[in-house]
């Protein structure tokens, strides 16, 4: 099934006959998590290029994802706070970024594509960003709900109506993020079923195949922009539901 | 956020116009969920309905009297009483 590639696999697992150790167990889900944090340390630990005063090369690519977040995070929250969130966005765009291009490696495993982890993700910003919100401005933050400009007699149907859409953005950040990496992937696995199938038939498909591998090598290449691109979006609605939470719009 | 409304001629800020609006969402929520069976409800219902509520209330009324009833006796039954002893005492 194309579904088989999201299966979470126990590799090591403590077992006892008086408690429960399944919580320690080591899954696949945890590995990848692992393999992330260290491909992120050891991108880190290549800029330093020996303790030398000059970077290595490495060092440039780190600098130009952090200066696009860094001025991202500043044209989105703004005023003089902006540095204080942005080491929590930078964090987020950084596990997901890398996540999400891990995952495109043949036989390797989606983190992003877990609803249940995405989404508890998602909820975990929502709900700090509202505490964040109700702590700075107390009951003030619930004209949140009334857009500026409202006419009063439309007043008590937009509040209902901007609660909602409050409400949704826990969900939505996290499904938006969790949806198009597993679409993306079940469409590569399944296309590649067929076209491998295809090729296998005989010597005339063998040959002809070529064509919808280009087209499969096209929508990878579109995968990993979508990759890319969903941690930047992630990272963006971040700092723009901040910005609500923090300024009240 | 919002500029201030004015409602009724008192200056009422965004944040108080929300706050009202999800008591008020509240509180037909609740009504409508939780709502007590009225003598309109058991009008506009079946004749079956209608009866029942009928007796219902019917029984609701008896109690209440009854209770009126038993306080009235019991407030003469006192009375006797202290009458009684007044006239021991006389």
């Amino acid at each position: 099934s194309p579904l088989d590639q999201f299966e979470i696999r126990t590799l090591f697992g403590l077992q006892s006959s008086f408690i429960d150790l399944s919580c320690l167990n080591l899954t696949t889900f945890s590995l990848y998590t692992i393999i992330v944090l260290l491909v992120i340390t050891s991108l880190y630990t290549l800029t330093n290029n020996n303790n030398k005063i000059i970077g290595s090369r490495w060092l440039i690519s780190q600098e130009a994802i952090y200066d696009t977040i860094m001025n991202m995070t500043k044209g989105q929250i703004g005023g003089k706070n902006w540095g204080l969130y942005f080491p929590m966005i930078f964090t987020l765009f950084m596990f997901i970024f890398i996540a999400n291009l891990i995952s495109m490696i043949p036989y390797s495993f989606a983190l992003s594509a877990h609803l249940v982890f995405i989404i508890s993700l998602s909820i975990v910003i929502w709900l700090g960003n509202t505490i964040l919100g109700l702590y700075k401005h107390g009951w003030v933050f619930f004209s949140l709900f009334v857009p500026a400009g409202t006419p009063l007699p439309l007043v008590p149907l937009l509040v209902i109506i901007e609660t909602l859409s409050y409400f949704a953005r826990a969900i939505s950040l996290g499904l938006r993020l969790g949806s198009n990496i597993l679409a993306g992937h079940l469409l590569m696995v399944i296309l590649a079923g067929l076209t491998f199938n295809f090729m296998l038939i005989n010597l005339f498909t063998l040959v002809f195949g070529f064509v919808p591998l280009a087209m499969i090598l096209a929508i990878m290449m579109l995968e990993f922009a979508i990759g890319i691109i969903q941690g930047y979006v992630w990272a963006i609605l971040t700092a723009s539901y901040l910005k609500d939470a923090v300024y009240l719009h | 956020m919002g500029a201030a409304y004015k409602v009724f001629g008192k200056t009422v800020q965004p944040h108080v116009l929300a706050i009202s609006t999800f008591i008020a969402t509240a509180a037909v929520a609740s009504y409508f969920t939780t709502k007590p069976k009225t003598k309109n409800e058991g009008k506009n219902s079946s004749a079956l309905s209608q009866q029942k509520s009928g007796e219902s209330s019917n029984s609701d009324a008896m109690g209440k009297d009854d209770d009126v009833v038993k306080s009235i006796e019991g407030f003469l039954n006192d009375l006797e009483k202290d009458t009684r002893q007044d006239t021991k005492a006389n």
